[in-house]
């Protein structure tokens, strides 16, 4: 039974509350109304009482009627006037000693009341209201005594209204103060209706407690992501940010309610709006990171209620992306391998099947001096084993494209220091070496890449040598920026970036020497960061 | 809401601090003259009491200030004490039981919580007096006649019902056990009327203070029976109590002085003072002898809680009938 009340709608819970509310209000402030008011109908009734029966003592006609035989016969008709100008219930007359002059009750007269209620009007000659049922029935009534010209007291008025008619009265006014209240009450009900309406509306229709379930599971959510998330509303102020976010944007604290500059500061409202549209990412440095802007806008039907900002560490991407790349190029390249091992059997099977065993024999000798050259090189003068494996990897690649690739013998590389990643590693000597091999590919005739690593002094260094065209002077201020490419593909020219980012990240520098006879990038990594 | 308090607490304090800056110290009090209210005509009890005490309080330099006597008759006192419920506390006025009686009879909405209470001053006592012929020798033979017939003796009173001498009779008439609803009063003018009459022998018994009585019971003009004091009355030895004739009661008619509703502690402890020390002079003391009246002095204190007392006994006696049907 219990539970069902927290299972009910909104819309119940607001008008049952709501009515509650009205309700005990409207009671309390009734019963309050009504109180007072009853008691100014009581000490109105009281007044009129008292100032009636002082009324008529101080008559003439009546002070004079009690010198008459029968002052009743003079005495009703006023009094049973009077009674009706005041609305009183009841007038009586009674002489000193009780007798009853006039009631509105006939044959009450000539009847001997006892005097209590009388006692200070007849003793004292005193002017006093009291609860009295002497009369008739149960009455607020006023006493006054009737003085006559020599000072004595002759009689008593009484002016009741009865409690019956009080209640009646103030009854139809609790009535009417009733019909107010429950017109109150359905105007509060109707408006609760409303509320209730158009609280769903704001919650699209859903009940507070969908809502909590919801607001639960988007904190798992948010919380579970390692993107960074923050979503603004139309007046560019967050109402939304998860931990990755601050983690990534490095802020502490509570950030709801603050204009989104706060936590991006270099994200311009211009940024902000071209992006929605093209729901295209960005690329900004925060806090000396690199991230990744998606910018995409909530809509409500066609209406724009808001923006989710959703970003990652470019470095991470970075790592992602060189793992994968690292992959497809090692899959590439040993495909060239295979390939170019096909290429090489389909030779000798030839030179064999025409008969020409000395010249078979002769291309699988060179092929293995070439192979054991290299591999001597690479296996004796380079320790490091991912450098070896990029190194082979490429060789084979420049053995399918027909470019000579050579190590240079020089070449002497010990294990690299552990803070140098593969992915950085294959990100510079991976992309240095593609850019050379792509350089070279592009010439008629001789295509050479050499390859020299050494780390003797305190650097490591890595010198990577092709015999293209060179880079053009205008050229070769841009070729380290983002997008620059002289090749004119889509989704390319991050190359030469992120070696030079890698580098430094390394703490290391990057040089170019191109003149118009091929290009030398060297790569200068200190050991010890 | 806090907020909403504090600065409440703030007003009020400020408020406060000039309430008491208005009347800093009582050395400051009285500023101006002082208004002694007589709620009568020249020549009565209240308008002499007035007079005496401005001229003590003036000779013998208890107050520095003017006092002005003021008459306000009217009403049985209620035309004065008005005026004075809307003064400030350099007025004050004379009062006695009329301000619980007048209330109590619905003839004034006024009762004494309307004002500041500063002292009870003196007291009269209230004789029955009878005719030199009257077979009553004493007070309790008047009431086992009234007990056997209540409407069978005339009694004079003035100048009306409810007032103390009335009240006094009725008093010891109720106590003795007579049915007080039946009693015959004949209301005369004034004190002298009531002397007259029973001098003329038109009534059996008259109610009236000691002070209108004692010359014509001295002079043997007729018998004072009985008087309302707690002990004889220097000068009428022979006259015994209510209490000595078997009838328990004590019936001062006191005579105070009153201020203005809400006057400040130190406004009360300033008359207190002044009040206390006219008492103790030798002036005073003449007067009350001249005057015939006892001295009943209550400070300010003692005041109202002897008012409070007193205002139940009276609401006692005027409103149960002590009938039994």
């Amino acid at each position: 039974m219990k539970k069902n009340i927290f299972k009910r709608s909104l819309q119940t819970k607001i008008l049952g509350l709501v009515i509650a509310l009205i309700l005990s209000i409207i009671l309390f402030l009734s019963s309050i109304f009504a109180y007072m008011d009853s008691q100014i109908i009581m000490e109105n009734s009281r007044k009129i009482g008292s100032q009636t029966a002082k009324t008529i003592s101080f008559m003439p006609s009546v002070q004079a009627a009690f010198e008459e035989e029968n002052p009743s016969l003079t005495l009703q008709p006023t009094a049973m006037r009077i009674q009706e100008q005041v609305d009183a219930n009841f007038i009586v007359i009674e002489d000193r000693d009780g007798r009853i002059l006039t009631h509105p009750d006939t044959n009450q007269i000539g009847k001997i009341n006892p005097i209590n209620d009388n006692y200070k009007a007849i003793v004292f000659a005193g002017y006093y209201t009291l609860h009295s049922d002497e009369h008739v029935g149960k009455a607020i009534v006023g006493k006054a005594p009737i003085i006559n010209e020599n000072k004595q007291i002759i009689g008593v008025v009484t002016v009741g209204f009865l409690y019956e008619e009080i209640v009646i009265s103030i009854m139809n006014r609790i009535k009417k103060i009733l019909y107010f209240a429950l017109g109150a009450i359905l105007v509060g009900v109707i408006a609760s209706i409303i509320l209730a309406r158009n609280i769903r509306k704001d919650t699209l229709g859903l009940e507070p407690r969908q809502i909590a379930t919801l607001y639960r599971d988007q904190n798992a959510i948010l919380s579970s992501i390692n993107e960074g998330l923050i979503a603004i509303d139309t007046a560019n102020k967050i109402t939304l940010i998860n931990q990755t976010a601050k983690m990534l944007l490095d802020l502490t604290g509570d950030f709801v309610n603050k204009p989104i500059h706060y936590a991006i500061p270099n994200l311009s409202v211009v940024n902000l709006i071209k992006n929605k549209w093209t729901n295209s990412t960005l690329e900004l440095v925060v806090n000396n990171r690199d991230i990744i802007l998606t910018i995409v806008s909530i809509k409500d039907g066609d209406k724009e209620v808001g923006t989710v900002i959703t970003f990652r560490d470019k470095t991470e991407m970075k790592k992602m992306i060189n793992t994968l790349s690292e992959v497809k190029k090692y899959s590439e390249d040993l495909r060239a391998q295979a390939h170019e091992f096909t290429n090489k059997l389909y030779a000798i099977s030839g030179l064999l099947q025409l008969g020409y065993s000395e010249e078979a024999i002769e291309m699988i000798q060179n092929e293995i001096d070439i192979t054991e050259n290299n591999n001597r090189l690479v296996f004796e003068q380079i320790k490091d084993p991912k450098v070896q494996g990029i190194i082979l990897g490429k060789i084979g690649k420049a053995s399918e494209k027909k470019i000579a690739f050579q190590v240079d013998e020089n070449s002497s590389l010990e294990i690299l220091p552990e803070h140098i990643e593969t992915g950085q590693l294959t990100t510079i000597i991976g992309n240095l070496i593609d850019n050379a091999l792509e350089e070279v590919g592009k010439l008629k005739g001789e295509k050479n890449v050499s390859f020299f690593a050494l780390d003797l002094g305190q650097d490591i260094i890595f010198e990577i040598t092709d015999n293209g065209s060179g880079i053009p002077d205008e050229e070769i201020d841009h070729i380290f920026k983002k997008g620059f490419s002289t090749k004119k593909k889509d989704g390319r020219g991050y190359g030469l970036a992120n070696v030079s980012e890698a580098v430094h990240d390394l703490g290391g520098t990057i040089e170019v020497d191109s003149g118009g006879h091929g290009t030398t990038f060297t790569v200068y990594i200190p050991k010890r960061i | 809401m806090k907020k909403f308090f504090s600065v409440l607490t703030i007003a009020a304090v400020a408020l406060l601090a000039a309430c008491s800056s208005a009347t800093t110290g009582s050395d400051e009090f009285p500023k101006k003259d002082i208004e002694l209210v007589a709620p009568a005509t020249p020549g009565g009890g209240w308008d002499g009491t007035a007079r005496a005490i401005q001229k003590i309080l003036k000779d013998e330099k208890i107050v520095d200030q003017n006092i002005n006597v003021v008459n306000k008759p009217g009403g049985s006192g209620e035309v004065g004490w008005q005026y004075l419920s809307k003064q400030d506390a350099h007025s004050l006025a004379i009062n006695s039981s009329l301000v619980l009686t007048n209330n109590l009879l619905g003839q004034s909405e006024l009762t004494f919580e309307d004002f500041t209470p500063l002292a009870i001053l003196t007291t009269e006592w209230i004789s029955i007096a009878v005719p030199n012929d009257s077979k009553f020798q004493n007070a309790t033979e008047i009431m086992e006649q009234l007990k056997e017939d209540p409407t069978s003796l005339k009694i004079a009173v003035a100048p009306g019902l409810g007032n103390n001498d009335h009240l006094s009779f009725v008093q010891a008439a109720k106590t003795y056990g007579v049915d007080v609803t039946k009693l015959n009063f004949m209301i005369y003018e004034s004190g002298g009327d009531v002397v007259t009459a029973l001098l003329g022998g038109h009534v059996d018994v008259a109610t009236m203070a000691v002070s209108e009585s004692k010359e014509q019971h001295v002079a043997g003009k007729f018998r004072i029976v009985s008087v309302s004091s707690d002990e004889r009355i220097e000068g009428l030895e022979e006259v015994a109590t209510w209490q000595e004739q078997g009838v328990d009661m004590v019936f001062p008619h006191w005579r105070g002085i009153m201020g203005p509703p809400d006057m400040t502690e130190e406004e009360i402890a300033y008359w207190d003072k002044v009040i206390g020390e006219m008492v103790e002079t030798e002036a005073w003391k003449t007067l009350l002898k001249n005057n015939e009246w006892s001295s009943y002095y209550l400070d300010s204190e003692k005041t109202v809680e002897f008012l409070k007392e007193q205002n139940a006994n009276y609401d006692e006696l005027l409103s149960e009938s002590g009938l039994t049907d």
